[in-house]
């Protein structure tokens, strides 16, 4: 493929390939990578110049949302340096979301925390990935999906087949040497464009053993996926079945039972290694070829 | 996955069993707290291994599978029979209790299965840059 990239000062962290009708973009922000792909028919020029305003977006949010720049608003706003009405408008749609969240997943997720600061980085990445997507969606880049530090979001018009199919990973991290997928799902076909995973793999140096069970404490689980229709609510409900435990199925069956046009599906993976999921979750599997 | 223990689950074929009279089955983990360990189904529900136990007309009688072993963790099936024989023989996915639990072997087996099929995007937890960039070279991981 073609290294190319179309900006007199690329960002040190971007990297744009484009052969044959098929792209790749990749840009290191928020401390992790987000990664675009598909098929534009699109004049390289101009597709190169979307994918960097959609990497301006994601930079645009860290700047404003990340808790380790002490400048930035957020930061600010936690250290009492100003307020909310003083902050970019931003802010406050991202507050009000997670007020929103916060009651949907019954405290479960929460933005605001022991200190009594105002934290949305569990919702932020997820927020600006699809304002970044959405800003490509309407710019005639469609055929598209995005891989946002692991959270995965897919656009309606994705023709080829594999790109519709989403491994999940082990519970440990894809940096290790026991890298590997825990399954394969395939949303071709439903109304489902998200897959989050909540976990600690990439933090400290757990170590998946099913050999050696018990190395958690009860009640919380090793790994935790959700898929939704939304990537923000795959995201939020991840964080809120991951926070949940065990009993995050059952709680989750009642919410989609009492709410079917915002159902999630959820697959976690218990403390021993074993798995639970939510009713419909088995039929997302990917069918062996 | 290692592919032993692929080999493992694949041979284990594991057996649906339809019990009649007062039987109560008990599934759960070897070890652990696992969410099943609550979710022990009543009588009437069903579970067996591919070893199922002849009907012999033997007084009471609490059969233990051996441990069946799958990559996310082992199994062990007891059977305590208190009165009846086994049946009919089932291999299918019926889920345990009321529906909002799925039966561990089938969900388990799905996802076995699912696992060699190619996929354009891994979902993980957060990955940092410098995690990302290691990765790229496993042929596992698709992160970018």
């Amino acid at each position: 493929m073609t290294e190319t990239s179309f900006s007199s000062e690329p960002r040190p962290g971007s990297r744009f390939s484009f052969r044959d009708g098929l792209f790749l973009y990749t840009e290191e922000c928020m401390g992790t990578v987000f990664a675009f792909k598909g098929f534009s028919s699109l004049e390289p020029a101009l597709l190169g110049h979307h994918l960097e305003r959609a990497g301006d977006i994601l930079h645009e949010a860290d700047r404003t949302f990340s808790t380790y720049k002490p400048e930035s608003p957020i930061s600010r706003l936690a250290a009492g340096q100003t307020t909310l009405a003083e902050c970019p408008p931003v802010v406050s749609e991202i507050w009000d979301s997670c007020e929103d969240w916060e009651k949907t997943t019954d405290g479960w997720f929460s933005a605001f925390t022991p200190q009594n600061t105002f934290d949305p980085s569990g919702l932020v990445k997820t927020w600006a990935a699809k304002a970044a997507f959405n800003y490509l969606l309407e710019n005639g880049v469609t055929n598209i999906t995005l891989n946002a530090g692991g959270d995965i979001l897919i656009g309606d018009e994705t023709s080829d087949e594999v790109s519709w199919r989403v491994a999940i990973h082990k519970p440990v991290s894809v940096a290790s040497e026991d890298a590997g997928l825990l399954t394969v799902l395939d949303l071709r076909g439903t109304d489902y464009r998200a897959v989050c995973t909540s976990g600690s793999a990439e933090r400290g140096s757990h170590i998946w053993d099913p050999k050696a069970p018990g190395k958690e404490a009860a009640g919380s689980l090793l790994q935790a996926t959700v898929v939704a229709r939304d990537l923000v609510a795959a995201d939020v409900w991840a964080t809120a079945v991951f926070a949940m435990g065990p009993r995050a199925i059952d709680e989750l069956s009642k919410y989609n039972s009492a709410n079917p046009d915002s159902a999630v599906e959820a697959l976690i993976v218990l403390p021993d290694g074993g798995l639970n999921a939510t009713e419909g979750f088995i039929g997302l599997f990917a069918k062996p070829e | 996955m290692p592919r032993k223990v692929r080999n493992t689950v694949a041979q284990s074929a594991i057996v649906l069993a339809t019990l009649v009279g007062g039987v109560t089955l008990t599934q759960h983990f070897s070890a652990g707290t696992g969410a099943f360990a609550s979710a022990a189904p009543s009588s009437g529900t069903t579970a067996g291994s591919s070893t199922a136990p002849a009907p012999t007309g033997k007084p009471d009688k609490t059969v233990t599978s051996a441990n069946i072993s799958y990559p996310f963790g082992t199994v062990q099936l007891s059977v305590t029979r208190t009165a009846g024989k086994i049946a009919k023989i089932d291999i299918g996915s019926s889920t345990a209790t009321n529906g909002r639990y799925q039966a561990f072997p089938s969900l388990v087996q799905a996802a076995i299965s699912a696992q060699g099929t190619n996929f354009g995007n891994l979902s993980g937890a957060t990955y940092t840059t410098d995690a990302f960039k290691q990765a790229l070279s496993s042929a596992i991981t698709k992160l970018g």
